[in-house]
């Protein structure tokens, strides 16, 4: 597709962005005494309340799919952004119907399968008329807590699903900065999975079922890295990803912040792009990472978390 | 009608053609920004205007070419010069700097002027900057014309001294 065509797109992302929080208004939040102060200062910026059964995180993260679907000329190039909500909701419903709980709370949205069909599916046990890309696992995860398996288990299966997919999805959406996102996102999930297996004693071959395959690194090596206590810088330099090769052999909490990072910075660079969908990737990142450090905020407030431990929290902001 | 006189008018047809090519683009790549733009902010409407009818000009520097081509060569008034093939490849050449440049400045303004629309999105007072982007590109433009215009009036001297 030629990169013009999404010159509109741009424009009407672009128009929006001023909405978006700055620093100064992070900061604001930050210093507010109280969570109500801080809600009213979000109301003052356009933060409605949400839809019913919606909060007001995924009425923001729906409001920018809807602008980005209503405006890019083919938006099922740009589903890789939220298709992993789909198997949230997946997940979500099979545990609530398990544990015999409503699942309409844990409904995640923007979302690309309606989510009633999800919860209808997962109470009949009937998922034929799921999309391809969420029958079989939602099928599978099912299947192994009914025949007595673990919930961790069934999710294991599902998020290893939701990655595979996420990554095809941005494979053919012609989007580098989107690659590059979900790519990241893969490598933290694999290593998570193998230091995990690692730590609790599980098999290798284990480890490597587990794990999402990407084309783009070798689980092999990676599972044989973690488990013989070898450094990964290497290892996350050849699968093209320098920018966390000084952390990842460090603490994981570090290693989130650097990739939480990284993401920023990445997003930052695409602002200077004019055609082409990373624009459009970029608005809807920048979209999450203000609602990742909204919600921070606000429980950090409801909770009295001190301002120093707050700021410590909080992600790069875009804008 | 002579080979020279066919050269001669296949040159201004270029020079329309691609100068109008250029603008179509140019144009065309602008209006799908300031359209995304209005559709947010109506009220931008009348500086995204602007930044859209800079690029157009190379159109009608390609139509000025090949209509002072045809008065020079005589077709305006009905009385077509006789020129030889080399003459004819005189005038061909003299719209050919028309032609490429309004072909490329056009693309080329029309992306510097859907950038400023996007600027223009995000930071509305720094319009006057967003046109001067765009506008630097128009050098190329006129420049092209200059050359064309000097060309054909001195090939024309020329062909009558002779």
């Amino acid at each position: 597709m030629r990169e013009t065509e999404y010159a509109f797109a741009v424009a009407r992302v672009r128009a929006n962005e001023p909405f978006l929080l700055t620093a100064e208004e992070i900061s604001q939040l930050i210093s507010a005494p109280d969570e109500q102060t801080a809600r009213r200062l979000l109301e003052e910026k356009g933060w409605a309340d949400g839809e019913v059964g919606k909060d007001i995180y995924d009425t923001r993260a729906e409001r920018a799919w809807v602008l980005i679907k209503s405006s890019v000329p083919d938006p099922e190039l740009l589903e890789a952004m939220i298709i992993g909500n789909d198997f949230a909701n997946v997940k979500a419903a099979i545990k609530s119907v398990f544990s015999g709980i409503e699942p309409e709370k844990y409904m995640v949205y923007p979302c690309l399968c309606d989510t009633a069909e999800i919860i209808r599916a997962v109470k009949e046990n009937d998922f034929s008329a799921l999309p391809d890309y969420l029958a079989q696992c939602a099928d599978d995860a099912y299947h192994t807590i009914s025949s007595g398996g673990s919930g961790l288990a069934a999710e294991m299966i599902i998020d290893k699903a939701s990655l595979e997919t996420r990554v095809r999805f941005a494979e053919k959406s012609g989007s580098e900065l989107l690659k590059k996102l979900v790519g990241l996102s893969a490598l933290l999930a694999n290593l998570k999975i193998a230091k995990r297996c690692f730590s609790t004693g599980k098999s290798s071959e284990f480890a490597l079922e587990s794990m999402c395959e990407c084309s783009f690194m070798s689980n092999e090596e990676l599972v044989k890295k973690v488990y013989a206590g070898e450094e990964l810088s290497e290892f996350a330099k050849e699968a093209g990803f320098e920018c966390v090769a000084d952390e990842i052999d460090g603490d994981f909490s570090s290693l989130e912040m650097k990739v939480d990072n990284t993401v920023a910075q990445m997003i930052t660079e695409a602002k200077y792009e004019t055609f082409g969908p990373d624009p459009i990737v970029q608005f809807y990142y920048a979209t999450l990472s203000e609602i990742k450090n909204v919600r921070i905020i606000l429980s950090a407030k409801a909770d009295g978390v001190p301002l120093d431990t707050i700021k410590q929290r909080v992600r790069e902001v875009y804008v | 009608m002579s080979y020279g006189i066919m050269l001669a008018i296949l040159g201004g047809v270029l020079a329309a053609l691609f100068g109008g090519v250029g603008s179509a683009i140019g144009v065309g790549t602008v209006g799908r920004s300031a359209a995304g733009v209005v559709a947010e902010d109506p009220s931008k409407f009348g500086k995204v205007l602007i930044l859209q009818v800079l690029p157009g000009t190379q159109g009608l520097y390609g139509f000025l070419v090949a209509f002072l081509l045809l008065i020079q060569i005589g077709i305006m008034g009905g009385e077509p010069l006789d020129l030889t093939p080399a003459q004819g490849l005189m005038y061909f050449a003299a719209c050919l700097p028309m032609a490429a440049g309004g072909l490329i400045s056009g693309i080329h303004q029309g992306k510097a002027a859907a950038a400023g629309v996007a600027l223009v999105a995000k930071r509305p007072e720094e319009s006057g900057k967003a046109i001067i982007f765009a506008a630097m590109v128009e050098t190329y433009a006129v420049l092209a014309l200059l050359i064309s215009i000097l060309a054909m009036f001195n090939i024309t001297g020329i062909i009558t001294a002779a």
